[in-house]
């Protein structure tokens, strides 16, 4: 198991933003399928490595405020 | 063929828009139902084309760029999600039936209809809506409808000033741009409407299919549709958040990719510079439409216009006018009443319906003048 950061949204539209605002500043991360546990408005959610929160906090600060962040542990 | 009915579609579309279709067609997913490759590169470009619509209208909130089939089906989606029974609304004689009718069936359910008359000339008086909306003996509207370009005599209206009116008085603006989208510049932050329907075939030259409305933050719709969405799959409502809470259902993900690159072309181009062009040759043809006998042309020639005339020829069908163009010199218009019953009657065609031509961004002056001479043949054939 590999345990990462998991930051969901409260719409598809916040979704959409935050990676770009993730690429532009280089935050690595991809978006996922929110994981059944945790719930927001929008079926997408970004996951990142743990480590790397502060990068994307610096990405979206004044800019888009997430739903939540867990940490979520991956099969794969 | 001289295609000269670009007021029903845009016939003449830029290349990237046919390409953009067919690369959709064959490397999108569906969007919002799903994070694998196809389904995000589905959603990245739809909510790509959001902000390119947002930013075109000059408009803040892209999420609140709601992706409809047609201007119909947005305006339906207005009128039904703001109206309640007891509300008053005012609409136009300019209106459209997918105005007119949504109304007309909401006045069965207890709305209040009253129409802002339009002149023999086809002219809404700005000064009769300051003065109806300033008469405290009236019931204060909920809504004030208006087209901002008439799709029978191109006219435009000043939304900026019916907005400001409707506002001051409490009521809310909707603004029909069917006929004005894509081909004369809007500016949300100006003009301040509180929602703003547009179809993507027209002016803006995206394909068949596509349209859409901006909501204003603040402003709540009632969905008119209600389905899947992809997101908050086990609520028994529609999603409260924008875009999904008025898309229920698969979005039309080719058309929207096509719509994009329309939008994208129209941005390089520049809307402005469209409206001046089309103008200047509207100007043109006029005044070589104007020097035949026996013709009359609807509308009054001051102010600003869309790329649209309607004309007949003495008391000639419009219908056979249009025929004769068509058949004998090969160019398309419309006649008839362009599902404009109020315009009609305002202007006395109800009998005759009228003859509307109506060019676009790749026609050229030539074309137009050709037109001009085709019709001064049949008029001198016919005596």
């Amino acid at each position: 198991m590999k345990e990462e950061l998991v930051v969901s949204f409260f719409s598809t539209a916040d979704a959409m933003r935050a990676e770009e605002l993730c690429r532009a500043a280089a935050v690595p991360g991809r978006l996922i399928p929110l994981p059944p546990d945790i719930h927001a408005d929008c079926g997408l959610a970004w996951r990142l490595p743990i480590e790397k929160r502060p990068e994307l906090d610096r990405a979206l600060e004044g800019k888009l405020k997430p739903a939540g962040f867990l940490r979520h542990s991956f099969r794969w | 063929m001289i295609y000269l009915n670009q007021a029903a579609t845009s016939f003449h579309k830029p290349d990237c828009v046919r390409k953009a279709v067919l690369e959709a067609l064959s490397g999108i997913g569906s969007a919002a139902r799903g994070a694998s490759a196809a389904e995000l590169s589905a959603a990245r470009q739809i909510w790509a084309v959001r902000q390119s619509v947002a930013e075109l209208f000059g408009f803040d909130a892209a999420e609140r760029v709601v992706f409809t089939a047609n201007a119909t089906q947005a305006l339906n989606t207005a009128i039904f999600g703001l109206l309640n029974p007891g509300d008053t609304v005012i609409a136009t004689d300019w209106d459209h039936n997918s105005v007119l009718r949504p109304l007309y069936r909401l006045r069965q359910q207890g709305i209040r209809l009253e129409f802002w008359r339009a002149d023999a000339e086809g002219r809404l008086s700005l000064s009769w809506l300051r003065q109806r909306l300033g008469d405290s003996t009236l019931p204060t509207p909920r809504l004030v409808i208006c087209t901002h370009a008439s799709n029978l005599t191109g006219a435009v209206l000043d939304i900026s000033q019916v907005s400001a009116f409707a506002h001051r008085a409490g009521a809310l603006c909707l603004v029909d741009a069917a006929q004005s989208a894509g081909s004369i510049p809007i500016d949300m932050r100006e003009i301040k409407a509180d929602v703003l329907c547009f179809t993507g075939h027209k002016g803006l030259m995206g394909p068949q299919g596509t349209g859409g409305l901006l909501v204003a933050p603040g402003v709540e719709l009632r969905p008119l549709i209600s389905g899947g969405t992809g997101i908050c799959s086990y609520e028994r409502a529609q999603p409260e958040n924008y875009p999904e809470h008025l898309e229920a259902g698969t979005l039309n993900g080719p058309g929207i990719c096509g719509l994009g690159a329309a939008v994208r072309y129209l941005q390089t181009v520049g809307v402005e510079s469209v409206h001046r062009r089309e103008q200047g040759i509207l100007k043109s043809f006029r005044a070589q439409l104007g020097k035949i006998e026996g013709i009359r042309i609807y509308g009054a020639e001051e102010g600003e216009h869309s790329a649209t005339i309607a004309f007949n020829l003495r008391d000639i069908p419009s219908a056979e006018l249009a025929d004769a163009l068509s058949e004998r010199h090969g160019i398309t218009t419309r006649a008839g009443a362009h599902c404009a019953p109020r315009m009609h009657a305002a202007l006395g065609t109800k009998e005759q319906g009228a003859v509307r031509i109506s060019f676009g961004c790749f026609n050229t002056e030539t074309e137009l003048m050709q037109a001009a001479e085709a019709v001064r043949e049949l008029a001198e054939e016919r005596g």
